[in-house]
């Protein structure tokens, strides 16, 4: 209720108390006169309470009002640095940020593009975007470069940037169309790629570079995959297959290759290495375009690619001239081989010659000295013609198996002197030792003196006995033993037999075959000989 | 006719045949013809019937020794005597498949000689 209402209804009340009392003028002034004084009591004091509310809303107005100003300064502040930041970022960003309008002209740049234009950002807007994109030289380009925008929506384009000086450097643009009150904007983030450009040109350099070396070498380089194809090959394998490298890349042998036989070696030799995971080396046949055969020893290794799958690396060598000359080699070895045997058989025959021209002598002579005399030449001629007999039917014309050499011989000479029945011929020999050839002659010879003089002069007055013959390698050196059981030598005979022809030859040949000699005459004569055999 | 028993020899080297020859004689044996390969080996026992053939295992002629022997005993029961080396365990092995025969390992000596042809001929088997 407002105070004039209250009031009013005041007064309204006392006329009706003066009506309804009939009061006097008197006692009606004095009760107006009363009202009016509590009124302006009342008046006085709702004066005084409502300058107490004013007062007191005042200072909560001012109170809100500073805080509303302070927090408008705040966000005023906050929004500036926000903004300067902002601008911070974009101008420091390590990319160039350009705002063109709708029809080309450069509304902002940002602080990186501008430098690397070299320019201020001033001098940039306004200007047509044209004036350093080199690709928007001609306004239609621009224009359909927009119309692409809006119909496509955002794109990486590559394009050249041209600096105030003139010069031009490389860049990739992520521009986008963007419409503001009614008005069109092309946005791009754009970046210089020089140096992307740069190891791009590097990358392609290297690789240009390997494979000028790959296809420079003679050799057949190339990779399959595990379908077969060939995914890439080098000018050497183009040139076998008559082909250029695009029209092989991508094929399997099937379709580039006729010679069915060949690819079944190929195909086979490539599941090798895929399943074994291990390289694999071949000679291989290869028809090649010309029709010619050519040998080539290949190797094939499993190659794994970065993304795991497996291919296979190839690389032939043509070995044509090398199989060649090594098919003449061997051809020439074995003419020679041949020959040699043949000079073997030939020496065995010329000694088996003289054996029966000996033998020829003794029917015809009737001195038994002269018979003995030339039965020992029979002897030794007989134990070099074994020799020669050995090396061309075992097909080993550098080496003896001296075991079965003094196996054959000593069984030999036994028979030569059968009348010696009960005397017992005993072998113990190492099968693996190896005389070459000038070693296994005086070898030879001295088990025939040895044993020959044994059945002549060993068991003389005696009805039975033993001959022991054996062999042993020793530290690279063959240990031969030759004893006998018999009546061994008396003191005088002693110095003569040292004397004695077979003696001297015995000494002869353990000479030529370095090797050293015991001697000893203790229930028999036994004979040892450490020969070394290299 | 002499009673001289006759051999047909076998051997490719001359000189070696012409010593053999006269071993024979030695022996009492006749010497009835020389050849130096299977072919004319097997004609000629097949023309004239010898008492015995010594016979080298090594000859001219695609047939060797023990070949040229096995093709005579499809038609002959002449006694063989082979001469062959010491180092030959294998050929020997292959010439005693041969019925009728014997073998003496060269060089070889006279009397060897008679002794094989005369045991070969005492004990066939």
């Amino acid at each position: 209720m407002t105070p004039k209402a209250h009031y009013h209804k005041l007064l309204q009340r006392q006329l009706k108390k003066v009506r309804d009392k009939n009061l006097s003028a008197e006692d009606s002034m004095e009760e107006l006169l009363k009202l009016v004084n509590d009124s302006y009591e009342s008046l006085d004091r709702d004066n005084q309470h409502l300058k107490i509310i004013i007062r007191e809303s005042s200072t909560e107005l001012l109170e809100a009002n500073n805080k509303l100003k302070k927090a408008h300064q705040e966000l005023a502040d906050n929004y500036s640095k926000e903004v300067s930041l902002l601008r911070h970022l974009v101008d420091k960003s390590g990319e160039a940020v350009q705002v063109t309008s709708e029809d080309g002209v450069m509304m902002y740049i940002n602080q990186t593009g501008a430098e690397r234009l070299g320019q201020n950002v001033d001098e940039l807007l306004g200007q047509y975007v044209g004036e350093v994109e080199k690709m928007f030289v001609d306004k239609r380009d621009w224009d359909e470069h927009v119309k692409d925008l809006k119909e496509n929506g955002p794109m990486i384009i590559e394009g050249r940037h041209q600096r105030k000086d003139g010069t031009v450097f490389p860049i990739e643009a992520n521009a986008f169309y963007s419409q503001q009150d009614d008005k069109g904007y092309v946005i791009a983030f754009i970046r210089d790629i020089t140096e992307r450009k740069r190891m791009m040109q590097a990358m392609e350099d290297q690789h240009q570079f390997i494979r000028q070396i790959i296809d420079t070498v003679p050799n057949l380089i190339f990779v399959k995959n595990q379908q077969g194809q060939f995914i890439m090959v080098n000018e050497a394998v183009a040139r076998i297959f008559g082909k250029s490298v695009e029209e092989i890349e991508l094929k399997d042998n099937s379709e580039i290759h006729p010679i069915v036989e060949e690819n079944v070696i190929f195909n086979e030799t490539e599941k090798k290495v895929i399943d074994s995971m291990q390289p694999v080396s071949l000679e291989e046949q290869f028809t090649i375009s010309t029709g010619e055969v050519k040998t080539y020893f290949t190797t094939k290794v499993p190659l794994e690619r970065a993304d795991g799958t497996i291919d296979i690396l190839g690389v032939s060598t043509d070995i044509t001239a090398q199989k060649i000359t090594e098919n003449q080699i061997k051809k020439s070895l074995s003419e020679k081989t041949t020959l040699l045997g043949e000079i073997h058989h030939r020496v065995k025959n010329n000694l088996t010659v003289i054996f029966g021209l000996l033998e020829m002598q003794i029917i015809q002579s009737s001195d038994d000295h002269v018979v003995q005399i030339l039965r020992e030449s029979q002897g030794r001629i007989r134990s070099m013609s074994m020799i020669h007999e050995m090396l061309y039917k075992t097909n080993n014309l550098e080496s003896i198996n001296v075991s079965q050499y003094i196996e054959d011989l000593s069984r030999n000479i036994y028979k030569t002197y059968h009348r010696f029945e009960n005397v017992q011929l005993e072998i113990s020999t190492t099968e693996s030792i190896q005389l070459p050839l000038n070693k296994m002659i005086p070898c030879g010879l001295l088990v025939n003196e040895i044993l020959t003089n044994a059945y002549k002069y060993a068991f003389e007055g005696k009805t039975d006995g033993k001959i022991c013959i054996s062999t042993q390698l020793i530290d690279y050196n063959l240990v031969l033993k030759i004893s006998d059981n018999g009546i061994g030598l008396d003191e005088n005979k002693l110095l003569s037999k040292t004397q004695s022809l077979g003696m001297k030859l015995i000494q002869s040949f353990n000479k030529q075959l370095k090797s050293e000699m015991t001697m000893t005459n203790q229930n028999g004569l036994h004979y040892t000989f450490k020969i070394p055999i290299s | 006719m002499s009673n001289k028993k006759r051999v047909l020899l076998v051997e490719d080297d001359e000189i070696i045949a012409f010593l053999h020859k006269h071993f024979l004689e030695k022996c009492g044996f006749e010497t009835i013809e020389t050849v130096d390969n299977g072919i004319e080996a097997i004609e000629d026992v097949r023309a004239m019937l010898p008492d015995a053939v010594l016979m080298d295992i090594r000859i001219n002629g695609e047939m060797d020794g023990i070949e040229t022997a096995q093709k005579i005993r499809e038609f002959s029961d002449a006694p063989i005597i082979f001469l062959t080396g010491n180092s030959d365990d294998g050929t020997l092995e292959r010439a005693k498949l041969t019925s009728k025969s014997g073998y003496l390992i060269k060089p070889i000596r006279q009397e060897d000689l008679c002794e094989a042809i005369a045991k070969i001929n005492a004990n066939p088997s």
